[in-house]
């Protein structure tokens, strides 16, 4: 059953009185919380991902509740739970869907070591992943946005989680935040997209969330095997051609977008050898995503063909 | 006793993790510190030969430019004091003591 089978009301009374347990690739979590602004954006934005069935254990146990102060009241806030931690200093409660959006993000990147975790969008065609290491701003969540409404599947646009038993990229489907022009880029890109709630002065600046693609939630069990790995930044120069680096260039520079590669020793060493050895290293400066998209089609057009 | 006339080895504590991508570009892992390390051909052969037994600056100039090959740019074996400063710095060698 799909959270979205699910009427707001019922979610609501799931989430004020118990929890809603959610399978989102990867992991299994479990939500809980009594703020009004959370529950329609999480309704709409998770609705296509599979609950977990009663019993099942899961990785995270996220709360979003008021403070017992008397900001529970009064200009109120919500608090962050992971179990019985509160990690973060209270947000606004206007803001509690992209603090459990950024909450889950730490989540992962903090207490996961079964997998490299990279600092990355992911996409796919073909089984073939394509990884766009960037750090904020280098336009990384707007090119994924853009690829995963153009024939590429969404298996992340916050996280590589590179298994470091097989080396296959685990997807982590999830709604794909986007931030000031991006978000009109994108609505002006594709007519399919679609948005939650928009909120603006975040520490981010504005901030909305675009829905992943069905498919993407649908397939997400189904890892993929690292092929491409780009390096994008947003330059009003850019000429959108992709450049090839030397992979040890590469491995220098994704290694510095790992966020557990130190903490792994070895096993993060040899599991990022393994990524570049089985991609095609790339840097590009992009100013038009039509341009820079027919580019990495134009990559997954020459695998197809030499297959 | 200078750094010139130093024997220097690669610590028998210390465990080290190659990756190569062809002949020209390597990355060693320090599994001690957890320190990665990408290096040219000379610097890796420089280092592997450290790994294998200790040698003095004049010995490893000698021996690495029996290694490489006829016709190379032996302008490579000016570095190699450079590189043994560099590797004794980031903890990859040590002096050999008596």
């Amino acid at each position: 059953m799909r959270l979205g089978e699910l009427s707001l009301s019922e979610v609501r009374t799931r989430l004020q009185n118990d929890a809603v347990r959610l399978r989102i690739g990867a992991f299994s979590i479990s939500i809980s919380s009594d703020q009004p602004e959370f529950w329609p954006a999480f309704h709409f934005l998770y609705q296509d991902f599979p609950l977990l069935e009663e019993g099942r254990p899961v990785e995270f146990r996220i709360g979003l509740f008021y403070p017992s102060s008397i900001r529970r009241w009064i200009r109120q806030q919500v608090l962050f739970f992971l179990d019985n931690a509160t990690p973060f200093e209270p947000f606004t409660s206007a803001l509690a869907f992209p603090f459990f959006e950024w909450g889950f993000n730490w989540c992962v990147y903090e207490h996961v070591y079964e997998y490299l975790v990279l600092h990355a969008s992911v996409l796919s065609r073909n089984g073939n992943a394509l990884i766009l290491p960037g750090p904020p701003g280098s336009g990384k969540s707007t090119l994924c946005a853009a690829l995963a409404h153009s024939g590429w599947r969404l298996l992340s646009d916050e996280f590589a989680l590179i298994d470091v038993a097989t080396g296959a990229i685990r997807p982590l489907p999830r709604p794909i935040g986007l931030k000031e022009e991006s978000i009109g880029v994108i609505r002006a890109f594709s007519r399919d997209a679609e948005f939650g709630p928009t909120f603006l002065d975040t520490r981010k600046g504005t901030v909305a969330h675009l829905r992943p693609p069905f498919e993407a939630v649908a397939l997400a069990d189904q890892s993929a095997m690292p092929r491409w790995l780009v390096f994008p930044t947003y330059a009003q120069g850019g000429n959108n051609a992709l450049r090839s680096i030397d992979k040890m260039t590469a491995f220098s520079r994704a290694s510095e977008n790992c966020f557990n590669y130190r903490i792994l020793g070895c096993e993060g060493f040899t599991s990022l050898s393994r990524t570049i050895d089985l991609c095609e290293c790339f840097e590009v400066e992009f100013n038009d995503i039509e341009a820079v998209l027919h580019a990495f089609d134009e990559l997954a057009r020459i695998e197809n063909n030499t297959r | 006793m200078t750094k010139k006339s130093e024997t220097w080895t690669v610590p028998s504590y210390l465990r080290l993790q190659w990756h190569s991508w062809g002949d020209e570009q390597f990355a060693v892992f320090n599994t001690l510190s957890g320190e990665t390390h990408c290096m040219n051909s000379t610097a890796a052969l420089l280092l592997q030969h450290l790994e294998e037994r200790p040698a003095t600056i004049d010995g490893l100039v000698a021996e690495i430019r029996n290694a490489l090959p006829d016709g190379a740019d032996l302008a490579a074996l000016d570095q190699i004091a450079g590189l043994i400063e560099e590797f004794d710095q980031i903890g990859l060698i040590a002096p050999v003591r008596p």
